[in-house]
């Protein structure tokens, strides 16, 4: 056992050193270390005598390392406040440059992290595309803000509203400029060379399309539109 | 390396020194010593009682470097190149003097208290 310690002592001098900060390391590493080894070189040549002087030695480690960290901590919090932009950089250039190294030594953890990132951000842009279409986009009408869309209900909970609802809406609420009526219906498109089955609607169209501005196309109909445009003119 | 200017001008306010800066003070008023003879003259003042080890030497070295007590000597001015000596400065010679002289008052004072016994004249 004195052989096994008596082989790890000479060690002893390099892990005392790590009680100790970097910067002091760097400046007084050598001599601590020649200084350690001289010592233990005068000490008596027994074992009692060398574990004596490393007694020493690690008592007085322990009483000047607690002072040394707070030497190199004022000197760093003293240096820290005038640290030019250009470390910030550096760091920044420094710790991206680390990331991509970690990154191509670990190409199969490279790749889960791409498909990860390229699965949120696809969904994340699909919905915000569907959120800003139905949520955010106006109406392609000018005062789109301005446009109220008014249902009614029958007495039984059937959805629609009579004609003469209708008028005494048009007639008696000063509240709107202009009232419309539609009412949405599938028709056939016939006469054309090929015929096609279209949402249209029936009802004061004109009118709605007086309120929505006279170059709207009313009809959602617009591939026949598109190859007729008498589909929109002729709906009323 | 040249020596950086102390962070406290007035030698004052660096008082009272702690014993290892003040030993090591005193053996470098005495002329450069790399690291290991100062820490021989320190034991040669403490009268063998005291060993002081290298954290502590070291330590203290670092701090006196940052305050410009001491400054390392220029290489080849020893007869050791492997070695680093350090010199007193001109600041650290002030402070060691005005602590000096603020123990001096200080035993001066215990022996009028009859705390130690008087000097004998010369």
């Amino acid at each position: 056992m004195t052989a096994a310690l008596a082989r790890r002592l000479p060690r002893l001098p390099r892990l005392l050193l790590r009680a100790y900060p970097r910067a002091f390391h760097e400046r007084f590493g050598d001599e601590f270390v020649a200084f350690a080894e001289t010592r233990l070189g005068e000490a008596r040549p027994t074992m009692l005598g060398t574990l004596r002087c490393w007694a020493a030695l690690v008592a007085d480690v322990a009483r000047s390392a607690p002072a040394a960290h707070r030497h190199a901590l004022g000197t760093r919090r003293r240096a820290a406040p005038s640290a030019p932009r250009e470390d910030v950089m550096d760091t920044l250039r420094h710790d991206l440059r680390f990331a991509l190294r970690a990154l191509a030594r670990r190409p199969g953890f490279a790749a889960v992290v791409a498909l990860a990132l390229a699965l949120g951000i696809g969904a994340n842009a699909a919905i915000f595309s569907v959120v800003d279409a139905v949520l955010r986009q106006t109406l392609p009408w000018p005062h789109a803000d301005r446009l109220v869309d008014v249902r009614g209900a029958a007495s039984d909970g059937a959805p629609g509203l009579s004609y003469p609802d209708f008028l005494a809406l048009r007639d008696g609420v000063r509240a709107f400029d202009e009232i419309g009526v539609a009412r949405p219906q599938s028709v056939n498109l016939t006469g054309v060379e090929r015929p096609d089955r279209l949402a249209a609607a029936f009802g004061g169209v004109a009118a709605l399309l007086a309120l929505v501005g006279a170059g709207a196309c009313w009809l959602p109909a617009r591939r026949a539109a598109r190859t007729d445009p008498r589909v929109t003119l002729g709906a009323e | 390396m040249p020596p950086r200017p102390p962070r406290a001008r007035r030698p004052e306010e660096l008082l009272p020194l702690t014993p290892a800066v003040l030993h090591i003070l005193l053996a470098l008023a005495a002329g450069e010593r790399h690291g290991y003879a100062i820490a021989q003259d320190v034991d040669a003042l403490a009268g063998g009682d005291v060993r002081m080890g290298p954290g502590t030497l070291y330590g203290s070295l670092q701090r006196m470097l940052a305050a410009a007590l001491v400054d390392e000597a220029p290489a080849g001015g020893a007869d050791d190149g492997a070695r680093r000596y350090y010199r007193i400065t001109a600041f650290g010679r002030q402070v060691l003097e005005r602590e000096l002289a603020r123990l001096d008052r200080v035993v001066a004072h215990a022996r009028v208290r009859r705390l130690l016994p008087r000097a004998e004249s010369t």
